[in-house]
């Protein structure tokens, strides 16, 4: 059976006369008419781009040869990348950031953490710049948007990026490193089209929250080029590296100094550790099971590896043990171990000291109301029911206490209620702590009950006294840490109760190392969020005395905003005190 | 029908996050396009990974569809399968062995059944273990439904540019319990199948559906593929390389195909349909064209001679045309031409666009079925 | 705007929390019906098919016959006189990417109702010897080549037929970032266009001669349109990337970097190519000295050339390529590779402590005259770059 198409011809012919009909209006098509639904999406997807697309960075080194991508993450100008995107400019840690204005600033290049691939850079050149907010990686799931923004293949001659749009197809996913530093653990894993030059840059959530910065990319033998397989490490692990990336510091990343394995129910038990290591100082011992880290519940050797992973070194975790049916739930300090770098990163002092200053006047930011510009010259409380470790005999209950702190030093002073009294002063110059009673010899305290007015005095006096432009000798900026506070059982919403917690969830901190005198040394820790002072560990060198104090509850009182609680802890005792009343003597 | 256990983590610590989110409202964290959610949920716990043979570009890892309770697996036959023991790892990270069931070297597919779990050192199971009993046959499967019409309807009921889900164990990203890696795209055009794998010209020709997701990873061949219901719609085939694009394509076969090869493997006739068909029918087309042989650099398939009363000839094609395409199909070349002719179904309608001097004309031929 | 970019609640975030998350506890045969987000989506997906129906009158497919596989690099000189000794040309051309080309179907896209249908010029490297449209009718026509762009991958073909469907375009001015962004193509032969959806990821690229998606561009698709959600032309797809040469960029293929040109450029372009005049690459015809820290310098210049009939020096410091710094060769690549010969570039000198502005017209390599020989080569260490030589 045969023809042609001139002569009508069966069922094909038929095929074409009707395909002719429809398709073959002339004339000018119309558009089509989406659903609402639609048009609404698309419209706030747009929105959101435009509003956090001025916040990412195309990031080169000075002579402008390759590049990668950035994201800004606070207004004065700090961004976080790639280690490998700023590897080649560590030698002057210099480069050049173009934002979708359309200009180059110049690009400081600050910490980095050559294992998690993670450095932080800033930008100078502007009062203010855009940025992003960091998003919650925990809750991002498979299936979720995912918008990558970036410079691939440096494309971009307006120095704005590149957006391309997927979805989270993986989590938790563990991607080897290279000799120990590139390691990408706990990593999200996109469909995203990432490519050569998207490194360092965000990954956005669909609220426009950086989820991640990718990083990563799988290749097939077609070369490198973007084949949905993306990788970008987690907002999450990079919050808790910001402190130190920022200070300018190597952030090592941590260890437990242990493995586990599976057991015969699948359950991760310990199954070696080392000795002197993080994990077996806390107690755990071989064959107990590991339940979780930081409330993460543990589901495999892979796991275990990938989870921890994303802490610092020096940091601490909550670590649920199980040992014959009985939950154990303790602070583990992690074990640090340093990053393999051919040459070593010397810390640049200017940057840390910036740090220092930032912590600390973001700290009187909280603690001051705005119209208390003027530093001020003393500071009196009143407490109640308070012990502060220092009397060491004849306390009543409800013994009043007051305490004042000048430039000249810190005195405490107990009262009498009854007759309204002196009884003794407690004092601290800066050097010597001593107690004095009317009609008694002066004497000086013993060192943990000293180094608690000391303490108390460094608390006092930066909050008193703003830094200037010289710091005391030998302050530094550590890093972070994670701040537990043990779960008091007044505290309500006691969720993980049953899961044996003890501890609440972690604050994350910054640490300001301060040096008090000649032997003892001060960890001040400060909330990254509330910028508040959470706690002080002080560590005197010659006897090895540890004390620390938590400061708990913060109220504005006046024009300050000043912990409510102190909780005391020295070598065998831990005394809550609640403050009464706060004064300021402008 | 057991529910799937997927590997969760800090399952305590998200419900109190979506708890969180739920209570402060006007906070929302979580406003992310979750759409995708059903068809992931569907397609994870009926994916497995397969460690096998591998051998160079060959990787020795690849992705497996489940498609009955008692653990028959459905994915593409290559060097993989070839191994002494095929190992199978499923959602939950438990350890089968698999022996082959049937494979297909024209459909380049293959059958494989979950035989015993395996033990190691590290990692073994007590009987009563959470994960699936292989005899008591528990598995989650996607049902291919290959008898109802219904399936087949669902399978063309996608059209171009709906959104398809795909998972699979590429580059085997997902290690152990961990879930196997997703990809999303839509479903481009329904295509037959011109391609090749280094030289050799790929032998499955039928239908398949191109994706837009790229899914032409080591390890993605053996992926399932969903509509964004969650519906089995096709399996990622081999990797191939396009003959019209010399691009690598991204395609899956679609589930009629894979259909058939099941129920041919389920079936007691060993014999093997597709290779016959299409064997026996290279020899009977016969046009009666005969082309030209000179040509400068490419020789272009010029009609030379009609044989008289011959198909061709009875359906107008003529001395000095020039064919341009068979059945839609560009034929540069003589080459292309005779492998045009060869790609035939019986019975399949000829469409030959020709050129005679400035006219083009398209001459369609009705060829007899077998 | 500086300020703060945060997160701002609004009534939508409330309609997504409605939505419990039920992964945990979903059950195998669940017939859910749909949640908002997955609503969401089956609205767009029968919008991107709408999408597709609409441009079905206007697509149209390209079978060529005929023509080879282009070589990588082609020495286009050619003007050597019989006896003489052939010097190879110093300006090479390269196709600029080892993409071996297909000989399958490719795709072109109505431009006017008269018979002109833009495309790409990808779509005919093999230079055919033949080429045939087949329109959306199913009827197939014999088309001429009038003329390509060869830089911005544009070509015009005509057909001898009257009252064609045209499509609707959409002002540059009106794309979005982060808009959707489906393309067609007809590549893979047959009737059916294959499509794939992406957004638009960036709106100026290519020196503003494109707008950018993450849509999957191939040969697939290489000359259809990429449409917006309501079926208008963003672009044209071609492929493009930061170098010369006719095959530049289809090393992208799938990858999500893709490049479509506005109607702005379509239109500007089609104007000249509907006189026959096609674009080539243009060149300055000078060299550099390789790995000089301290700039980018002229150390020689074809004889004609444009540098040299613009009044370029050998020692020149090139600063400024139409107000864009070069640091270094691949700078000048970068500022000149999207424009052809016959366009003029702004080149910033200089010279000792002067500074000189000159307006170079680019020319095509074949019109460039050989290297002088120099006497002293002091600026030049080791082979010098030349444009485009890779």
């Amino acid at each position: 059976m045969l023809g042609t198409s001139e002569i009508s011809f069966g069922q094909i012919s038929a095929w074409v006369l009707a395909a002719a009909a429809i398709a073959f209006a002339p004339g000018r098509v119309d558009a089509v008419t989406p659903a609402e639904s639609v048009l609404k999406a698309q419209a706030e997807r747009i929105a959101m781009i435009d509003r956090v697309s001025s916040a990412v960075v195309a990031v080169f080194d000075t002579q402008q040869r390759g590049g990668g991508s950035g994201v800004i993450i606070d207004e004065q100008g700090y961004g976080l990348t790639n280690y490998h995107v700023v590897a080649g400019m560590l030698d002057k840690r210099k480069g050049l950031g173009g934002l979708s204005d359309g200009k180059l600033y110049d690009l400081e290049v600050l910490g980095i953490d050559p294992v998690g691939d993670v450095a932080m850079f800033r930008l100078v050149g502007r009062e203010t710049f855009p940025f992003a907010d960091l998003g919650d990686s925990d809750l991002v799931r498979v299936g979720d948007t995912a918008i990558a923004m970036g410079n691939p293949f440096t494309l971009s001659d307006d120095y704005s990026p590149t957006v391309t749009l997927g979805i989270v197809t993986g989590i938790h996913r563990y991607q080897w490193g290279v000799k120990g530093n590139l390691t990408y653990t706990d990593c999200i894993q996109v469909d995203t089209s990432i490519n050569p030059g998207n490194s360092g840059g965000p990954l956005f959530n669909g609220d426009g929250e950086v989820i991640g910065v990718n990083g990563r990319i799988s290749v097939n033998t077609r070369g490198r080029y973007n084949v949905g397989f993306g990788y970008a490490i987690t907002s999450n692990q990079m919050r808790r590296f910001i402190p130190a990336l920022r200070s300018g510091l190597v952030a090592a990343h941590g260890t437990l100094q242990a493995t586990v394995k599976l057991d015969q129910n699948r359950e991760t038990v310990l199954a070696e550790m080392l000795p002197a290591g993080a994990l077996s100082r806390s107690g755990a011992q071989l064959g107990d099971r590991l339940l979780s880290i930081d409330g993460v519940r543990i589901t495999s050797p892979n796991h275990f590896a990938s989870v921890l992973g994303t802490y610092p070194g020096s940091r601490n975790v909550r670590v649920l043990i199980e040992r014959e049916n009985t939950k154990t739930e303790s602070i583990v300090r992690l074990d640090p171990i340093p990053p393999k770098m051919r040459k070593p990163y010397i810390v640049d002092q200017e940057v840390n000291d910036r740090e220092v200053r930032r912590v600390l006047a973001a700290f009187k930011g909280s603690a001051r109301s705005d119209d208390t510009a003027e530093p001020f010259e003393s500071l009196k409380w009143n407490v109640h029911r308070t012990h502060f470790a220092l009397a060491d005999r004849d306390v009543k209950a409800d013994q009043l206490f007051a305490a004042r702190v000048t430039t000249e030093g810190l005195f405490l002073t107990e009262h009498s209620p009854e007759e309204n009294e002196t009884i003794r002063i407690f004092s601290f110059d800066g050097k010597r702590a001593t107690q004095r009673r009317e009609g008694e010899e002066e004497f000086d305290l013993t060192t943990d009950r000293a180094m608690v007015l000391a303490a108390l005095d460094l608390v006092f006096k930066t909050l008193m006294k703003p830094p200037g432009d010289t710091l005391p000798g030998n302050v530094r900026h550590a890093g972070g840490d994670a701040v537990f506070f043990e779960r008091m059982k007044d505290m309500a919403g006691d969720l993980d109760a049953k899961a044996g917690a003890r501890y609440l969830p972690a604050r994350e901190a910054e640490v300001i190392t301060w040096p008090i005198g000649e032997d003892a040394q001060a960890r001040l820790q400060f909330d990254m969020d509330s910028h508040d002072l959470l706690r002080i560990d002080l560590e005197d060198d010659p006897s090895g005395v540890r004390v620390s104090l938590d400061l708990h509850d913060y109220e504005a009182s006046g024009v300050l905003r000043l912990p409510k609680t102190i909780i005391v802890s020295g070598p065998g005792y831990r005394y809550q005190d609640s403050l009464s009343q706060w004064r300021v003597d402008p | 029908m057991i529910l799937h256990r997927q590997p969760r983590v800090a399952l305590g610590a998200r419900n109190f996050f979506l708890l969180l989110s739920l209570v402060i409202a006007s906070f929302a964290v979580r406003a992310a396009a979750g759409g995708f959610d059903q068809a992931i949920d569907r397609l994870q716990p009926r994916v497995v990974k397969l460690y096998g043979l591998g051998a160079g570009v060959q990787a020795g890892y690849g992705s497996g569809v489940v498609v009955s309770e008692d653990g028959l697996i459905l994915t593409v036959s290559s060097l993989l399968i070839d191994a002494k023991v095929i190992s199978v790892v499923t959602p939950e990270g438990v350890h089968y062995t698999a022996e082959i069931v049937r494979r297909d070297e024209k459909l380049q597919l293959a059958l494989l059944r979950m035989t015993k779990q395996k033990s190691d050192q590290n990692e073994t199971w007590p009987a009563d273990s959470p994960s699936f009993d292989p005899v008591a046959g528990l598995f989650p499967f996607f049902d291919l439904a290959c008898e109802s019409v219904a399936s087949s309807a669902q399978s063309s009921s996608l059209q171009p540019g709906d959104w398809i889900i795909a998972a699979g164990n590429a580059f085997k990203v997902a290690d152990g319990p961990e879930p196997v890696s997703i990809a999303h795209g839509v479903f481009s055009a329904r295509t037959r199948l011109d391609a090749r794998r280094r030289v050799n010209d790929f032998p499955y020709t039928g239908e398949v559906l191109i994706i837009d997701g790229i899914t032409s990873n080591p390890g993605a061949p053996g992926s399932a593929v969903v509509n964004i219901k969650g519906e089995f719609v096709g399996m990622i085939g081999r990797l191939v390389i396009s003959n019209q694009t010399h691009t690598h394509l991204n395609y899956a076969i679609p589930r009629s195909v894979l259909c058939n090869f099941f129920l041919q493997a389920q079936g007691e006739d060993g014999t093997n349909d597709s290779t016959r068909s299409r064997e026996s029918h290279e020899d009977r087309i016969d046009l009666g064209i005969k082309i030209s042989k000179t040509g400068y650099r490419t020789v272009l398939p010029y009609v030379e001679r009609v044989k008289r009363k011959s198909l061709a000839d009875l359906a107008g094609v003529r001395k000095d045309d020039l064919i341009l395409s068979i059945n839609g199909r560009n034929v540069p070349d003589v080459a292309a031409y005779k492998a045009g002719l060869n790609r035939l179904d019986p019975g399949e309608p000829i469409e030959i666009v020709i050129r005679r001097g400035r006219v083009i004309k398209t001459i369609f031929i009705e060829t007899k079925g077998p | 705007m500086f300020g703060r970019i945060s997160y701002s609640a609004s009534v939508l975030f409330l309609i997504f929390l409605l939505v419990p998350y039920t992964r945990h506890s979903m059950a195998i045969d669940d017939e859910r019906s749909p949640g908002t987000e997955m609503q969401l989506l089956l609205d767009t997906q029968r919008a991107c098919r709408s999408v597709l129906e609409a441009t079905r009158p206007y697509i149209v497919r390209i079978d060529t016959v005929g023509g080879a596989q282009p070589t990588t690099q082609i020495n286009t000189k050619g003007k050597e006189k019989e006896g003489e000794d052939p010097k190879p040309n110093p300006f090479r051309e390269s196709t600029g990417s080892k993409f071996i080309v297909a000989d399958g179907s490719t795709t072109g896209t109505i431009y006017s109702s008269d018979g002109y249908i833009v495309t790409s010029s990808f779509n005919f490297v093999r230079e055919p010897v033949l080429i045939s449209v087949t329109l959306a009718d199913g009827r197939h026509v014999a088309a001429d080549l009038i003329a390509r762009d060869q830089v911005r991958k544009i070509a015009l073909l005509k057909i001898e037929e009257d009252n064609l469907p045209t499509p609707p375009w959409k002002e540059r001015e009106d794309v979005r970032t982060g808009e959707w962004a489906i393309a067609m193509g007809l590549g893979l032969g047959g009737r059916q266009p294959a499509v794939t959806v992406g957004i638009v990821s960036a709106l100026q690229r290519m020196q503003g001669n494109a707008i950018q998606t993450d849509a999957k561009l191939s040969p697939v698709n290489y000359g259809g349109p990429l449409c917006d959600i309501e079926g208008k032309i963003i672009g044209l797809c071609v492929p493009m990337a930061q170098k010369p040469g006719e095959l530049a960029g289809v090393e992208f293929y799938d990858s999500g970097i893709g490049f479509v040109v506005p109607k702005d450029r379509i239109d500007s372009i089609v104007e000249t190519l509907k006189t026959g005049r096609s674009f080539h690459r243009g060149w300055l015809g000078m060299s550099t000295p390789r790995n000089r820290p301290d700039g980018v310098f002229v150390a020689n210049m074809a004889d004609p050339s444009p540098m040299r009939e613009a009044g370029a020096q050998i020692g020149d410091r090139i600063a400024e390529i139409d107000g864009r710094k070069i640091k270094n060769f691949g700078h000048i690549i970068k500022a000149t590779y999207m424009i052809a010969a016959g366009e003029d570039v702004e080149i910033l000198l200089e010279r000792g402590d002067e500074e000189i502005t000159i307006q170079v017209t680019l020319a095509r390599n074949i019109d460039l005259g050989p290297l002088p020989e120099l006497s002293d080569s002091v600026d030049d260490a080791g082979t010098p770059n030349r444009e485009g030589v890779e």
